[in-house]
């Protein structure tokens, strides 16, 4: 038997890695273990004895948990600054079909429908497909989480001056102007959530905003009449196409 | 059907994929650490490994190189299995694949349904 492969790219990132990642094995295994059970027991169940909305609320609450702890690591490591993200073209609209297929189940419990409008897959962004993927997962989770209950949550992708921008609105609890100011801040939760929906941690939008920022983009808020309009924009990709 | 030797510390998750890879009727070991790990490849012959990352004493990077350094070892197929995003590597496609990972699987997006698909496809690729 003989040695073959030079391992030493592959071992250099371990040591800068261990705590992080510990910490975020150490729950994030068992809240798999719980979300995968859910997902065992809704398999055998097949509609019968147990509540089904009860084990569906077990499953789409640990993976939302899972997605947060996501979004808490990435954003942790980029605002540390202990690591840059790679940006690359992104197809966009690609990426809010992922986000919204994963949402959805939790858009019909909650009885909002989800609206995509202006969706063309030339929408090309300089971006960071993971960051760009928790960024939108929080937004679209708080517009499911403000809105009121059977109204519809609108995403809008549109191409401006050499930019993508992502238009997120809903039809929640208006916020106040003074309220607007400190809504990307740690800890900065201004709305209640409605429908007795999991409490809100005050870091989705701060962790998003730093994501955002490091994919040289914007990201804001605006009021609408009847709720709110969260967007991101981010730089345009000159290619027309994935190569 | 396979012989799959899965490699995962965690009792209750390593119970779940083994029951949901025997539903399919793959024939199963199942090591805990490093060290059972090897002491079951040298006693049967693995088709494809199941490899967590975060392992105790030795971590399941560590379980690649070894298994890259065996020739007897080196062509079986590893697919990852961890609550490790792949993106913290920052490795390449190719990068993986001189280490024989087939597939990097992030666990808390695959359900036991899931994995058991994915075995299917990979025995069918064989």
């Amino acid at each position: 038997m003989k040695k073959r492969v030079d391992g030493s790219y592959l071992m250099r990132d371990q040591h800068s890695l261990r705590l992080v990642v510990a910490a975020a094995h150490e729950l994030k295994t068992p809240l798999t273990l719980i979300s995968n059970l859910a997902s065992v027991i809704s398999k055998q169940n097949n509609g019968g004895a147990i509540n089904q909305d009860h084990i569906d609320r077990i499953e789409m609450s640990s993976d939302r948990l899972l997605r947060l702890i996501d979004s808490i690591l990435l954003g942790g490591e980029v605002g540390q600054g202990q690591s840059e993200l790679t940006l690359e073209p992104i197809c966009v609209p690609k990426i809010i079909e992922d986000v919204v297929h994963e949402i959805s189940p939790l858009a019909r419990a909650y009885d909002h429908k989800i609206e995509i409008t202006s969706h063309k897959p030339s929408y090309l962004a300089v971006a960071n497909k993971e960051a760009l993927f928790q960024v939108l997962y929080n937004l679209f989770d708080n517009a499911i989480k403000y809105s009121h209950s059977k109204t519809i949550v609108k995403i809008e992708t549109r191409n401006y001056q050499e930019k993508i921008r992502i238009n997120v609105s809903d039809e929640g609890a208006s916020i106040g102007s003074r309220e607007l100011k400190r809504m990307f801040r740690m800890f900065g939760r201004v709305r209640q959530p409605i429908n007795n929906y999991a409490g809100s941690s005050g870091l989705g939008l701060y962790i998003s905003s730093q994501l955002v920022d490091s994919m040289n983009g914007q990201m804001g808020v605006n009021k609408l009449e009847n709720g709110s309009c969260f967007f991101v924009s981010l730089p345009r990709s000159m290619q027309t196409q994935l190569l | 059907m396979a012989k799959i030797l899965l490699i995962e510390d965690d009792m209750w998750l390593a119970e779940l994929y083994i029951s949901e890879l025997k539903n399919s009727g793959h024939e199963i070991f199942h090591a805990r650490t490093a060290q059972e790990s090897m002491d079951l490849l040298d006693e049967n012959n693995a088709e494809i490994i199941l490899l967590d990352i975060m392992l105790p004493e030795h971590n399941g990077i560590e379980v690649l190189h070894e298994l890259q350094s065996y020739e007897d070892w080196n062509d079986i197929p590893v697919v990852l299995l961890s609550t490790i995003s792949p993106q913290q590597f920052r490795l390449s496609q190719k990068q993986w694949e001189e280490y024989g990972v087939v597939k990097y699987l992030y666990k808390p997006q695959v359900k036991p349904n899931d994995l058991a698909l994915i075995i299917e496809g990979l025995v069918a690729d064989e």
